[in-house]
This record gives C-alpha cells, structure tokens and sequence, in this order.
C-alpha cells in the first residue's frame, strides 16, 4: 500500500518543475509542454485523493474532463503557435510583443 | 518497502527526470521525447493506483497525440531559429555543448530500459493479482470499465456533452488557426 503523501509530493515535484518550465522557457512550445506537466501533476493529485477519500470513479472522470481540456488546449495553442511562426518567423516569445502589427 | 513502493518510487523518478529533462535540454526536440518519459511515468503511477483505464487513456491522449502535436508544431515552426533563441538565453549557455551531450545520451540509456522494465512489471503485477483474485473469487481490485462508463454517462452526462462540444470547438478552431491566408 503506497501512502496518500507519496503521491502528492510526486504531484507537488512535477506541478513546480512544470511551472518552471513555463516561466523560464522562451519558447513556445515548450511553454505548452511545461503546461502539460502541470496539468498531468493536478490529475496525479486528484486521482489519488479520489481514491484516498473512497470515491475512486468521481476522480477518475474528473482527470478524464481534464485530460479532454488539456488536449483541446494543446491543439489550439500549437494552431496559434504555427500559425505565429507563419507570419513572424519566429515562436520566441520574448520577440513576440506585438498584439497587431 | 513492499514491492509497489519500490516500483512507485521508480516510477516517480522516471516522471521527474524527464520533466527535469524537458526544464534542461537544449534542444526543443529533445525536450518532447524527455516529455514522453513523464507521461509514462504518470501513466506508471495511474496502473499503481488502480486506475488501469487511465493509464490506457494517459498513453493514448498524451504519449500519442499531444506528443505528436508537439513534434509537428516544432517540425512546422523553424527549427534553427529555436536552437538560435536557446543559445542566447544565459540559462543555456551555462550547459556546456559536450556535457549536455553527454547528459542526454546517459539519460536516454538508462531511462528507456528502466521505464520498458517497471511498465512490465507493473503491467504484469497488476494482471497477475487480478488473476489470482478472480480464480479465488473474489472481485477484481479497482473499479470496474462498467462502473466508470455507467457514472460517466449518467451522473457526469452534462460535463460530457459539454467537453464533445468544448473538442469540436477546438478541431474548428485549430483547423481555423493554422489554415493558410487566403485558401
């Protein structure tokens, strides 16, 4: 039996290493990468208090609805992502400062 | 330490060094396949906590798709200019170009047998107990496909309808976004 705590620390570990990834990158996709790890460390978290707490089945649809979210997200904001380094040449989000050029 | 610490521990380094990987590596290629790494470790994690159609689900929807989607975005946005920006930043610099080289092979020849070895593991565990338990007759451990699909479209039938809409807006939006000008 692999106790509560283990799983939010490996939870907690993974949302700041991907939190990290999202501030210090300058590149876009790996912004969107660093999102993604947060969102897989919120899931870990919740599925194991889900079953912590007796209702393993409600944790699992909510990490299902967040995955669905996490994917719908992934595939608008590479859209964006492509379609900036269409028109800009570039995806380093320092260099994109203009809202309307 | 009985044996699904153990292989949770394993499986929690797994997730964490390549999300380290995916915070270090210079390359943004290199950062997906460090990406896969920790999708499978969480996948690794979901089999330990008895959610097996999560896992199922964690491998299909990350490891497949949203890691293809990655690789496609960097394959379609310039890749040279993305190493350029790395160079330039001072986090990167300070990752010296043979060392890193080394660090990522090193990683790659001791992640990959050690994520291959704990998924059998794992994999074959669980469908051992799950054996065991029903030739002793009793009920398999976990919760059961039947139950997650009867609370997913009875119970959660609203959230539902609204996440196939929220993915058909976002399939009409990225086919929106990345269409080119004037086609």
């Amino acid at each position: 039996m692999i106790p509560l705590s283990w799983f939010l620390i490996l939870g907690a570990v993974l949302f700041t290493v991907g939190l990290l990834v999202a501030l210090l990158a300058s590149n876009a996709v790996r912004i969107l990468m660093g999102i993604e790890l947060m969102l897989n460390a919120v899931n870990v978290i919740l599925v194991s208090y889900a079953k912590a707490m007796g209702a393993p089945a409600d944790g699992q649809i909510t990490a299902i609805f967040v995955m669905t979210v996490a994917a719908a997200e992934a595939a608008v904001g590479l859209a964006i992502i492509i379609g900036i380094a269409r028109n800009h040449k570039v995806i380093d989000v320092d260099r994109i400062n203009l809202l309307k050029w | 330490m009985t044996v699904a610490q153990v292989l949770f521990l394993v499986m929690a380094a797994v997730t964490i060094t390549g999300a380290v990987g995916v915070l270090t590596s210079r390359l943004v290629q290199h950062a997906a396949l460090f990406l896969v790494f920790s999708f499978l470790g969480v996948a690794g994690v979901y089999v330990l906590m008895n959610a097996g159609f999560l896992a199922a689900v964690q491998i299909l929807v990350y490891v497949g798709a949203v890691t293809t989607m990655i690789v496609f975005a960097v394959m379609f946005s310039d890749i040279k200019e993305v190493e350029v920006s790395h160079e330039r930043s001072q986090w990167w610099k300070a990752l010296n170009r043979e060392a890193y080289r080394r660090f990522f092979w090193g990683m790659g020849r001791v992640l990959v047998p050690v994520t291959a070895a704990a998924f059998l593991v794992i994999t074959g565990g669980v469908f051992l107990r799950q054996m065991a338990l029903s030739a002793a007759g009793q009920a398999a451990e976990g919760i059961s496909l039947n139950l997650l699909a009867h609370a997913l479209f009875t119970t959660y039938a609203l959230p539902f309808e609204v996440a196939s809409v929220l993915l058909l807006a976002a399939l009409i939006g990225a086919v929106v976004l990345s269409r080119k000008e004037g086609e």
